[in-house]
C-alpha cells in the first residue's frame, strides 16, 4: 500500500507510478509472510475479550515466549521533570541467550522454559513476570 | 502526537570492557524517540492463563525454534546426558529471496561431544552454565528468537548474502546484496497478499521498529569502525594528541579511538555542522524572519482511514504516521520554497526531529 505522493518521480503525473520506498523500485525480492495460525489471527484481529486482552498485552505475551533476552544499559536521568517518559540507552542493544538449563536454585528463563520443568511450564512462564 | 514513553539510543559498545565504553561515552547521539513501553512488562494481573496455554500449543506445533528446543528437552528427559550442546545455526543453504521458512534441522543441531566446525555467528548452547551469550544481529534467526509471536513459524530475518532481484552472481558484493535497511523497509509494508501479523501487533511493532533501528545503526557504526582510514581521521589526530598528551599510559588503556564523521546522523560533528550552517546562513542573508514548527496530527484523515481498517490507534502504526508526515512536510516545503506562498524564500534550514523517517 503506497500513496500516490510517494512516487519516485514527483514532478511527473503518471498512471503507473513507480515507488522506491517499498521495494527499491522492484530491486528487493523477499518471501512474503504467511498467514499466521488461526489462533493468532483471531487474537490479533478479533473483538472478543481474549483478543482485546492479547492486543493490549502483546509485548508481555511475546516476552513470555521469546528465546532471547534483550539487553541494554539504561540511563533514567532524562526522566526528571515533565514531558513524556524517556528511556535512554547507552551502548548497543543486544539480544542474549543463556545456557540450556538454569543453574541450580534459579528459575528457568527464556529459552530454558522450553527445556526445563515443562510440566509446570505455563505457571513458570507467567511467574517470570511476577 | 503524545508519546507515552520515549527511548534514546546512544553510543555502542561491543566489547564489554570499560575502556571502550568510556571512549564512546563522549559522543552524544541524536535521540531516537518512540514508544517503547518497558514499564508495561512488569505486571501480570491481566495475563490470561488460557491464552498462554493456547499460544504454547500453537508455537509447539508451528515454530521451528520451539520444536528444536523441545528436541533438546526430550533428550534430557530420557536421562542425564553428558556433554550435550545445542548449536543454533546461522548459515542457510537456501536462496533468501525465495525461502524464509527453515526446517528444524536447518536452525539447530544437537551435538554430543566436541564441535568440529562452526561459523562465527553460530551460537553454541552449553548444558548448564550461568553465562549469557550475545547473538549477532545478522544471525538469521535474530528476530525469530526475539519475536516468536510476530514470526510464528520461526521465519528467518535479515542475513548477509541475500542477493537483489535479477542478480545471479555467485559473489556477493556491496552492489548486488540486500541491505538491512531494505529488509526492514520491505517488512514494514502492507501488501495485499501478505499476512498482517507484524503490522497489527501494536506495541510489539513499536518494539520491532526500535530493535530494527538499533540493528541498522549497528551496521553503520561497524562500517565506520572498519573504514576509519577511508574517512581520513588522521585530520583529527592533533585533537586527540592535545587531549591526552601527558598521560600516555592511560591513552593506551582507553583503546582505539573511533571518529564519527559529520555524515553520521546524530553524531557530534553532524550536530555541529547543522549549527555552523545555520550561523553561516544568518551571517549572509540576515536573521530569520519566520520560524515554523511543523508537527504531526494523528487525526489526519489519511491516517485515520488506514487505521480504521484494523481498529488500530495512531501509536500502533508509527510507519504510517511518519510516512504521512513526510508527504505533508514535502508539500509544505514545496509551497514555501517553490511556489513562494509566503513571499520569496532566500534561504531555509530544515531540522528533522523524527525517528522513523530514517527508514524512508
Amino acid at each position: 500500500m503506497m500513496w500516490y505522493n510517494e512516487r519516485k518521480q514527483k514532478n511527473k503525473h503518471t498512471q503507473n507510478p513507480k515507488f522506491h520506498l517499498c521495494c527499491g523500485s522492484g530491486k528487493v525480492q523477499l518471501p512474503l509472510l504467511d498467514q499466521p495460525p488461526e489462533l493468532l489471527q483471531n487474537l490479533l484481529l478479533g473483538q472478543t475479550k481474549a483478543s482485546k486482552n492479547y492486543q493490549s498485552n502483546a509485548r508481555t505475551y511475546n516476552a513470555m515466549f521469546s528465546f532471547t533476552s534483550p539487553g541494554m544499559k539504561m540511563d533514567t536521568t532524562t526522566n526528571k521533570g515533565k514531558g513524556p517518559p524517556t528511556l535512554r540507552m547507552q551502548g548497543q542493544t543486544c539480544h542474549r541467550i543463556g545456557s540450556m538449563l538454569p543453574l541450580r536454585g534459579q528459575r528457568p528463563k527464556f529459552a530454558q522454559l522450553y527445556i526445563y520443568d515443562t510440566e509446570n511450564e505455563i505457571s513458570n512462564r507467567i511467574g517470570c513476570f511476577r | 502526537m503524545r508519546y507515552q514513553t520515549g527511548l534514546v539510543v546512544s553510543g555502542k559498545y561491543i566489547y564489554m570492557d570499560a575502556s571502550f565504553y568510556k571512549s564512546m561515552q563522549s559522543f552524544s547521539f541524536f535521540p531516537l524517540i518512540i514508544n517503547y513501553l518497558f514499564s508495561g512488562l512488569s505486571d501480570n494481573k491481566d495475563i490470561d492463563q488460557q491464552i498462554v496455554k493456547e499460544l504454547k500449543t500453537m508455537l509447539d506445533h508451528n515454530n521451528v525454534h520451539a520444536k528444536a528446543f523441545r528436541m533438546a528437552r526430550d533428550m534430557f528427559v530420557d536421562g542425564p546426558v553428558q556433554d550435550v550442546k545445542l548449536k543454533l545455526i546461522s548459515e542457510r543453504k537456501t536462496d533468501g529471496r525465495v525461502y524464509n521458512k527453515p526446517t528444524v534441522s536447518e536452525v539447530a543441531a544437537l551435538i554430543v561431544g566436541d564441535i568440529d566446525s562452526a561459523s562465527h555467528r553460530d551460537i553454541i548452547l552449553q548444558g548448564q552454565t550461568g553465562n549469557l551469550q550475545r547473538i549477532d544481529e545478522f544471525h538469521a534467526s535474530y528476530p525469530g528468537y526475539q519475536y516468536p509471536l510476530i514470526f510464528p513459524y520461526g521465519e528467518d530475518g535479515y542475513r548477509p548474502g541475500i542477493l537483489l532481484r535479477f542478480k545471479d552472481d555467485t559473489v556477493v558484493n556491496s552492489k548486488n546484496r540486500l541491505t538491512i535497511k531494505w529488509w526492514l523497509s520491505f517488512r514494514l509494508q502492507s501488501r495485499k497478499y501478505e499476512a498482517i501479523t507484524l503490522l497489527c501487533s501494536r506495541k510489539l511493532l513499536q518494539q520491532f521498529c526500535v530493535d530494527g533501528y538499533a540493528m541498522m545503526e549497528s551496521e553503520r557504526l561497524n562500517w565506520l569502525r572498519k573504514n576509519q582510514s577511508k574517512l581520513r581521521v588522521g585530520k583529527y589526530r592533533q585533537l586527540s594528541e592535545g587531549n591526552g598528551g601527558n598521560n600516555q599510559g592511560q591513552e593506551r588503556m582507553q583503546g582505539k579511538r573511533v571518529i564519527l564523521p559529520s555524515t553520521f546522523v546524530g553524531s557530534k560533528r553532524y550536530m555541529d555542522q547543522l549549527y555552523f550552517d545555520g550561523m553561516a546562513i544568518s551571517s549572509v542573508v540576515g536573521f530569520p524572519d519566520i520560524f515554523i514548527t511543523f508537527t504531526c496530527n494523528p487525526n489526519w484523515p489519511e491516517i485515520t482511514r488506514e487505521l480504521g481498517k484494523h481498529n488500530l490507534k495512531p501509536q500502533d502504526r508509527p510507519d504510517i504516521i511518519s510516512r504521512v508526515f513526510k508527504m505533508k512536510f514535502d508539500e509544505l516545503m514545496k509551497d514555501l520554497t517553490k511556489k513562494h506562498t509566503l513571499g520569496k524564500v532566500l534561504a531555509c534550514k530544515i531540522i528533522f526531529l523524527s525517528s522513523l523517517s530514517y527508514y524512508y
